[in-house]
């Protein structure tokens, strides 16, 4: 998996303070963790900031029915990796991306590519992946998780003197995301999975509640109570702010003064996931039989539909493979399908069919960016009339970071 | 508490791949095997005289793409994910319009509009429109449902026909139209003919509102990629 380092790493890894450049072999170590990753080096680190506890757009935390943060992180492969740390035009300062050097760069990860494809050598192309994990405790069945010894170091809060704390716990995973970039889909390939016990959708509860069998005992969740009402329990609502994490707390969410919780996330799957997605989910589950991975589930893939749309390619002279970076009118996503797609654990409080509200995995990172700039010869007042298509295809400035928010991370 | 989405089955769209449905022809279905032994074969093996009759849903998207000039492409493109079309086909499929909606669909499937495809750009050429049209206007009934059609895919709301009618015999009448829903809000296509997008809604790359707009043939026609 992408914890053993080989074929991921972690974007703090790579988004280093100060804009240092980053090492693959390397992996950056909180002060506070080094005395125990010394100890134990096959310890996976996982470096908390804001974006660690608090989801997409800061619409919340997410806690677990034993009171703990749940954790994110994102990763990319060697292929991005390599894009970012390029000697022609690196990406992995915020100095860098904005200097003259990258001025009107076009942003343009590498697409996957099948051993019979005659453009290009063949290769995975770019991965990026997002994962959720949940800190195994109390009555967890570790063996119901994919899980792994870690060292968890806690975001630094405003003020703060001393570095936070830094964890050991068990983190269980609960869901992640797999963006592939291909040669057919340059828009990427979006997938996501989940652990199959996290929520329950609304008919698993209306059978549950319907059950008058005193001695009813349903399916234990990650982030539902079945026991709890509606009105205890008020469904899919950001915890009481605020929602930093206390170092004194350790990743357990605050609680009163009488020691006593105050908040555990109820959350219910708005959107259900399809037939269609139920039956490869039992196909693949009777395919990996008593493995820890029957334990996790397909929530949906979105792909973009649109084919003549997706096999568009830069038609400025040059440009470089994969041509994927363009003036992509009038719909850059090219009709994403399903339009929507939320994981319960990641996209928590924007699961829904909103128009540019609801989660949508195109529809939100089509809109990524980063500190490139336009080259000073380009501004509108000084740049010449376009003598031809071409020259006006060159003079473009896209500003468009190839659908990953990760450059805005440099730092 | 939380309002969970409504996955009532519809029927599918012959030829469509869609992931939303639940019938079993689903593109989910095939990739796991599913629908090995179930393929639902239309056209490629079977003699034109055995053809089956196409359904109004397929009738309704040729007058769509006729009578809107819109490419049938862009209108119903066989992965639909917001398949609009289908909430059209039920509005005007209401029994209030029944002997009307009946009627236009003969109409079409007498025209026998052909769908251009190849290097076309997949628009149902004028003078076969222009021939449907004639027979549609000879009754007041089928022609201002016919109107009420085309608003519909233009704006995303419905105009009554027999508002449309008293607003032909009096250009001082009013009509009341109603959004359809919001999903029509966002896909009218008169926003895509002005090379534009509707308030609070956007596909268009960030940074757009810096660059001309794509042609107009880029919104509504099928426009093939060049050099790849």
């Amino acid at each position: 998996m992408w914890e053993d380092g080989e074929k991921f790493i972690p974007l703090l890894d790579v988004m280093l303070p100060g804009g240092a450049k980053p090492d693959w072999k390397k992996r950056a170590v909180p002060p506070a963790c080094r005395a125990q990753h010394d100890a134990d080096p096959s310890l996976m680190v996982v470096q908390m900031i804001e974006e660690s506890f608090n989801q997409p757009f800061r619409t919340g935390p997410l806690i677990d029915q034993n009171n703990n943060y749940a954790i994110f992180d994102i990763l990319m492969n060697r292929a991005m990796f390599d894009l970012i740390v390029s000697d022609k035009n690196p990406l992995y300062s915020r100095a860098l991306q904005a200097s003259e050097q990258n001025a009107n760069l076009r942003v343009d990860f590498p697409s996957g590519r099948s051993k019979d494809d005659p453009l290009g050598p063949p290769g995975h192309g770019s991965i990026m992946i997002k994962v959720s994990w949940k800190i195994l405790a109390g009555d967890d069945d570790r063996s119901k998780f994919h899980h792994v010894e870690a060292l968890v170091a806690m975001p630094t809060t405003e003020g703060q003197q001393m570095d936070p704390p830094c964890l050991r716990k068990t983190l269980g995973l609960i869901g992640f995301h797999v963006v592939h970039k291909t040669q057919n889909r340059p828009q990427w390939i979006w997938t996501s999975f989940e652990h199959k016990d996290n929520v329950p959708e609304q008919r698993d509860i209306d059978a549950f509640r319907s059950n008058t069998d005193p001695n009813k005992k349903g399916p234990k969740y990650n982030f539902y109570t079945l026991s709890c009402s509606d009105s205890d329990c008020p469904v899919n609502e950001t915890p009481p702010r605020p929602w930093d994490p206390e170092p004194a707390n350790a990743l357990q969410f605050r609680r009163n003064s009488q020691g006593q919780m105050i908040f555990n996330s109820q959350i219910v799957r708005t959107v259900p996931l399809t037939e269609a997605t139920h039956v490869i989910n039992r196909q693949f589950h009777g395919v990996l039989g008593d493995n820890v991975w029957s334990n996790y589930i397909l929530i949906g893939t979105q792909w973009p539909s649109e084919f003549i749309c997706a096999t568009r390619r830069s038609e400025l002279q040059g440009a470089p493979s994969p041509r994927t970076d363009f003036d992509k009118q009038p719909d850059m996503n090219c009709a994403p399908a399903p339009t929507f797609l939320a994981n319960s654990t990641l996209e928590t409080y924007s699961q829904g069919e909103i128009p540019q509200a609801s989660s949508s995995c195109m529809g939100c990172h089509g809109n990524a960016t980063s500190y490139i700039r336009r080259t000073p010869s380009l501004n509108d007042q000084q740049k010449p009339a376009a003598a031809n298509d071409n020259e006006r295809r060159r003079q473009m400035f896209m500003n468009q970071s190839d659908f990953t928010f990760m450059l805005e991370k440099a730092r | 508490m939380s309002k969970t989405i409504d996955r009532t089955p519809t029927p599918p769209w012959p030829g469509e791949i869609n992931d939303n449905h639940v019938a079993g022809f689903t593109r989910r279905s095939v990739l796991a095997g599913a629908a090995a032994t179930a393929v639902i074969t239309i056209g490629a093996d079977t003699p034109a005289g055995a053809q089956p009759a196409e359904s109004d849903r397929v009738i309704f998207a040729k007058l769509s793409a006729g009578l809107t000039g819109v490419a049938h492409a862009k209108l119903a493109p066989s992965a639909d994910p917001i398949d609009v079309k289908e909430e059209y086909f039920r509005r005007v499929s209401d029994p209030k319009y029944a002997a009307a909606f009946t009627a236009l669909l003969q109409l079409t499937r007498a025209a026998n509009l052909q769908i251009p495809g190849g290097d076309t750009d997949g628009v149902i050429p004028q003078d076969k429109v222009d021939a449907l049209a004639s027979k549609i206007e000879e009754r007041d009934d089928i022609k201002f449902l016919a109107r009420s059609i085309v608003l519909m895919w233009y704006l995303g709301a419905w105009y009554e026909p027999e508002d449309l009618k008293k607003i032909a015999a009096n250009p001082k009448a009013e009509a009341f139209p109603t959004i359809i829903s919001p999903k029509a809000y966002t896909q009218g296509w008169l926003w895509r003919v002005a090379q534009a997008h509707p308030m609070g809604y956007s596909d268009m790359q960030f940074g757009y509102w810096t660059r001309p707009p794509a042609p107009p043939a880029e919104f509504i026609a099928v426009v093939k990629p060049q050099g790849n």
